[in-house]
């Protein structure tokens, strides 16, 4: 079985963020039993694989068994932020040519495993529309108490729409200065069109004063007299 | 289709105050600009002012007359005659013709009541120098009174005091050149930004990126430094 490294954001007020959107999900879970989602930029740029680890690794350090999967097979390698030449993934497997076994990366936070996106190619399309997904989704749903999709931006390929109807739920990532409203409505209306369900919209790369004023105690915990003493689970923290 | 249009002043001054650069940026440079404009066109004038008199020391009659005459035909040194008779004046370094002397001339009097025993009349000429203001301000102020004494047939108009010295006139005119370039290079930027505030479709507000309270907000990620 392969393994990977996944690495937080060293800054624990962003963490933190994180954490609270991991809740919100895992609420979302207890109210309605969702267990796939789909984190889906407007745009690119807009920080969504960032949202999706930081979001697999809070659930995971939650205790929550949770799959990180990465379903942008359009990109090459060399520009993800997790991918390794050579590395079999999603797209090996909705070829057919590698099992589900050798599917799984395990890495080095507790409860977190991962899924890369292959090798990559041609077909994208109808390999993510095969068979093959829906059984794989199928699968980790009993395997797992959470599946992050990550997938490539609203606005840069249909592969986003494909996938938001196979899973439980979908999350919009827009950025501050970077999302248009326009488009995060129509990523709404065509996911909702679609037969999708579209779950909300986490607003990423809020400015810090914006952020101050939403969560206003936001660095409470932070502070040195409670942190002198307080033990928190360092999984995934470099 | 209808497309609403929202005004938040608040984002929109918030987005002036946070380009405070380019608007000091763009009247730094419309400065620049105004200042090289009023150097290369406006020309540095000078003025200086003769004072003429009337008043008669001996009549009570023909002080009331040399100064209500001053008083209606001050205008007389602003014409060519009057201009023709300061040329003579003028020596021959000076190259201006009565035209040229008419155009530079102007008067002002005191006169507010034609009862006065005595007038007095400001004639100012301008000049590209000083010297040449004092001059042809000399120079029409006696052309003036020989002028007006040869109408009045008496010595009662009289020059006062003479000018001496040329003073700056349109100082002021580059300065407000300059202010107004300062003033347009900050108004253009603060126009732009303003106007791409109101046209904007960017997320600047959580709330914008809600849709209208139709999609939850599920969570806030702040772009803190990574430290």
């Amino acid at each position: 079985m392969m393994y990977k490294e996944l690495y937080r954001q060293k800054n624990t007020k962003v963490t933190d963020a994180y954490d609270r959107l991991a809740v919100a999900i895992h609420l979302k879970n207890r109210q309605f039993g969702y267990k796939t989602f789909m984190i889906c930029g407007t745009e690119p740029g807009t920080g969504t694989t960032t949202t999706s680890i930081e979001l697999a690794i809070s659930m995971a350090n939650a205790g929550w068994r949770t799959v990180l999967v990465d379903c942008d097979m359009r990109k090459e390698v060399s520009f993800k932020r997790l991918g390794e030449n050579g590395e079999s993934g999603l797209y090996e497997y909705l070829k057919g040519d590698i099992s589900e076994k050798d599917l799984i990366s395990l890495t080095n936070v507790e409860n977190l495993d991962y899924i890369s996106n292959g090798k990559g190619g041609e077909e994208q399309v109808s390999l993510l529309c095969s068979a093959n997904l829906q059984e794989l989704l199928d699968n980790l749903k009993k395997e797992y108490d959470y599946v992050i999709l990550d997938v490539p931006a609203f606005t840069s390929s249909v592969d986003c729409s494909i996938l938001a109807v196979q899973v439980d739920a979908v999350v919009l990532v827009a950025a501050q200065h970077n999302s248009s409203r326009s488009t995060i409505d129509k990523a709404r209306k065509t996911f909702e069109s679609d037969g999708a369900n579209v779950l909300g919209v986490v607003v990423n790369r809020l400015d810090e004063r914006t952020y101050k004023k939403v969560i206003s105690n936001y660095d409470y915990f932070l502070k040195k007299k409670y942190r002198a003493g307080a033990k928190r689970g360092n999984g995934g923290k470099r | 289709m209808n497309k609403e249009i929202r005004i938040d002043i608040a984002k929109i001054f918030n987005s002036i105050l946070q380009k405070w650069w380019i608007i000091v940026c763009s009247m730094a440079a419309f400065l620049a600009a105004a200042n090289v404009y009023a150097e290369a066109t406006v020309v540095k004038t000078y003025e200086a002012t003769t004072i003429v008199f009337s008043m008669a020391y001996e009549s009570l009659s023909d002080s009331l007359t040399g100064a209500s005459a001053l008083s209606a035909y001050a205008d007389l040194a602003t014409s060519r005659k009057v201009a023709e008779i300061a040329l003579t004046y003028l020596s021959g370094e000076y190259e201006y013709d009565a035209n040229d002397i008419k155009s530079m001339i102007s008067t002002s009097t005191t006169a507010t009541n034609s009862s006065r025993l005595s007038e007095k009349i400001y004639i100012t000429a301008k000049a590209e120098s000083p010297e040449h203001a004092v001059a042809i301000a000399n120079a029409v102020a006696n052309a003036f009174v020989i002028e007006m004494q040869s109408m009045t047939g008496g010595n009662t108009v009289q020059v006062l005091d003479s000018a001496q010295k040329g003073y700056i006139s349109n100082g002021n005119e580059k300065n407000l050149i300059r202010v107004i370039g300062a003033f347009i290079g900050m108004i253009i930027p603060i126009m732009i930004i303003f106007f791409k505030g109101i046209l904007t479709d960017e997320v600047y507000r959580i709330e914008d990126a809600a849709c209208d309270g139709e999609l939850e907000i599920l969570a806030v990620i702040p772009d803190f430094d990574n430290k």
